[in-house]
């Protein structure tokens, strides 16, 4: 069996976990950081969906909740998610916070927004080019203002970004500023050493302390034993509750599992809208509840996205050019649950979508519907599972309701949280705000599994937030 | 201990090595797919869509590929009872009828059969075949990508690595 050592070793290489490794490594402590899934260059990504997202995604991107209504898209690759996200740095709602400090978080907003300010400088971030934002995007910024609303544009990470709008299978370009060509490669800089396709098993633990790591490495599963001084879980909501279940550690985790529901809606145009020609995602609209995107994936996810079956999903894609896409995001209840199930040896997501959280995708479903037709769309089709359109406001008002059961649409998340929520009350948190693993000395998680709910809005610069807090304390402890 | 997952090991039919499917799935998936792609724009066999679907499968090497096995073993017996054939022997038309009837608006086995649509859908439209069915530019054929754009490109990409290495030092 292989043994290594280090000061800190961090589980997981995504967005908390790079930050995490990165503020370690320049502190000058020995730095080991371990991914479960593979290394993947710039140069090898290419944009080839039918591969690339069985290569990066969690369980080849068919991970669902056990009632099979509900994508979970989670990054499996050294970077994580980050690699694989748009790199959207929307900042949440200051009630989320004043919602964490009620559940007994030590946060408010203005700690967190300072901290997100530092990354969104540290990985220069800014809002769309003009000529990265697509056609598709201008329809739907044009329908909002039309109904006298005011969407936003995005502020992303994405370097000198050239909009080729393949952001959710990698950047073949190596402009995105994702955990692996950020965060990641300035920890390796200052020393940090990553090993990939690495699975950790399990953390031994004794009277409060964390030992050592179990691990198992590369296809021929070579046993790798970590000895540290600090273990640090970032193996992303799900993943890392997974690890603690697996290690024995059961207070409080698991808990609190939520996400931001997803739904589109496509709309068609009569001209060419060409949303794949362009940043996938630039443009943004908050409303009760819910959150608007304007997005467009490359045509493999584009097929999945698209409502009907046969002849009515046919013709659609037939006028791909002419297609606009819209998601409904909405935060879901915190009643989720991660289990280790002895039916599948493997960690369970336990989630019912709730018809509140299904009132909330469909508000804005309504209003993407409403967006997109004021910007001139023909039709838009609702996200049922079988096609159901609707060409004036008129007809979309005299619908009751759109859909009724989360079984008659198509519901995704890129965005899990929550499963170690944050909390100073051992009773209720699995981590306290420092992010320390309540009853453990030198064990903490940085990611969004330590959200006490959902933040409704794309999560990494809240994670980047947390994570930052969180660093001195770490570095302290090693 | 993997329960569901062993039984179902055992109970498939064995894969051949490089495979994701038994024959056996496969010939399913192939069925599927001949219903599924009616309508659709790509011209395009329903082998190879079954075997886009494989390629799929053996790429992602999921933990959870085998609840693939398991879906296709459901829609080739859930015909039984109805019409005393499987799902693969059943001609075009009586599929595309229950894909109609059952599939699309069906009870909760016809629900979960029904998710057979997403993997051949990714089967079809991840295949190079529909960019030119469905008028989508692959980046290399777009305006933004043209020969005078890609040293833009080029100095993009150069300034990103001067800049990488200039804060990693």
């Amino acid at each position: 069996m292989r043994r290594e050592t280090a000061d800190v070793v961090v589980v997981g290489s995504g967005a908390g976990g790079a930050l995490i490794a990165w503020q370690a490594a320049r502190a000058g402590l020995r730095t080991l950081v371990l991914e479960r899934g593979p290394r993947v260059p710039t140069e090898s990504i290419s944009h080839d969906e039918l591969r690339m997202i069985p290569r990066l995604y969690k369980d080849g991107g068919m991970q669902m909740t056990t009632s099979l209504d509900l994508f979970i898209l989670q990054g499996s690759c050294v970077g994580g998610s980050s690699l694989l996200s748009n790199m959207v740095l929307l900042r949440a709602d200051p009630s989320v916070f004043a919602e964490w400090r009620a559940f007994g978080a030590d946060i408010d907003a203005d700690r967190v927004f300072s901290a997100c300010q530092e990354s969104e400088q540290e990985l220069r971030a800014k809002e769309p080019e003009p000529g990265n934002i697509s056609e598709s995007t201008r329809r739907f910024v044009r329908g909002a203002e039309q109904l006298g609303l005011s969407p936003h544009w995005m502020l992303k990470a994405l370097g000198d970004c050239v909009g080729c709008g393949q952001c959710n299978i990698g950047c073949s370009f190596g402009t995105k500023q994702s955990s692996q060509l950020s965060h990641l490669a300035w920890a390796e800089a200052a020393g940090a050493r990553v090993l990939d396709n690495t699975e950790v098993v399990s953390i031994d633990q004794r009277a409060g302390t964390a030992r050592w790591l179990e691990a198992r490495v590369g296809r021929a599963q070579e046993r790798l034993r970590v000895y540290a001084r600090v273990v640090v879980i970032a193996a992303g909501a799900i993943g890392s509750s997974a690890l603690l279940l697996r290690s024995g550690i059961r207070r409080n985790v698991g808990t609190r599992l939520s996400f931001n529901a997803a739904s589109a809606v496509t709309a068609e145009f009569s001209e060419r809208v060409d949303g794949f020609d362009g940043d996938q995602m630039t443009s943004y609209l908050t409303g009760d509840g819910w959150l608007l995107e304007a997005s467009h994936n490359p045509l493999m996810s584009a097929a999945l996205t698209t409502p009907g079956w046969g002849a009515d999903h046919g013709r659609q894609m037939r006028r791909t050019r002419h297609l606009a896409y819209v998601g409904s995001i909405a935060p879901t209840r915190a009643s989720g649950r991660v289990v280790l199930s002895p039916w599948f040896g493997h960690e369970e997501v336990i989630f019912r979508v709730s018809e509140r959280d299904l009132l909330a995708v469909e508000g804005g479903v309504r209003q993407a519907a409403r967006i997109l037709l004021a910007g001139g769309a023909t039709q838009v089709a609702l996200p049922n599972h079988r096609l159901r359109v609707v060409r004036s406001e008129a007809e979309l008002e005299r619908l009751p309701r759109l859909f009724t059961s989360s079984r008659e649409i198509s519901l995704g998340s890129a965005h899990p949280q929550g499963g170690n929520p944050m909390s100073e009350d051992p009773e209720r948190g699995a981590v306290n705000s420092r992010l320390r693993v309540h009853g453990y000395d030198n064990l903490f998680v940085c990611d969004a599994s330590v959200f006490p709910s959902s933040i409704g809005v794309n999560p990494l610069v809240t994670i980047f937030a947390v994570s930052r807090l969180a660093a001195p304390h770490i570095v302290a402890a090693a | 201990m993997r329960v569901l997952e062993e039984i179902a090991y055992r109970a498939l039919p064995r894969v051949r090595p490089g495979c994701a499917l038994s024959d056996w799935e496969w010939r399913v998936l192939v069925a599927a797919a001949e219903v599924i792609q009616q309508g659709s724009p790509v011209v395009i066999t329903k082998e190879k869509i079954a075997d886009n679907v494989e390629t799929f499968l053996i790429e992602g090497s999921s933990r959870r590929a085998w609840r693939v096995r398991v879906l296709l073993a459901l829609i080739e017996t859930a015909t039984l009872a109805r019409t005393g054939q499987p799902f693969s022997r059943l001609s075009l038309e009586r599929r595309c009828e229950l894909v109609a009837t059952r599939f699309e608006r069906g009870s909760t086995l016809w629900w979960l059969c029904a998710k057979i649509r997403y993997l051949v859908l990714l089967g079809i439209y991840g295949d190079d075949a529909a960019v030119n069915a469905t008028g989508y530019v692959p980046v290399r054929d777009r305006a933004r990508f043209a020969p005078e754009q890609s040293v833009r490109l080029r100095r993009s990409r150069l300034a990103n690595q001067v800049m990488e290495s200039a804060r990693a030092s």
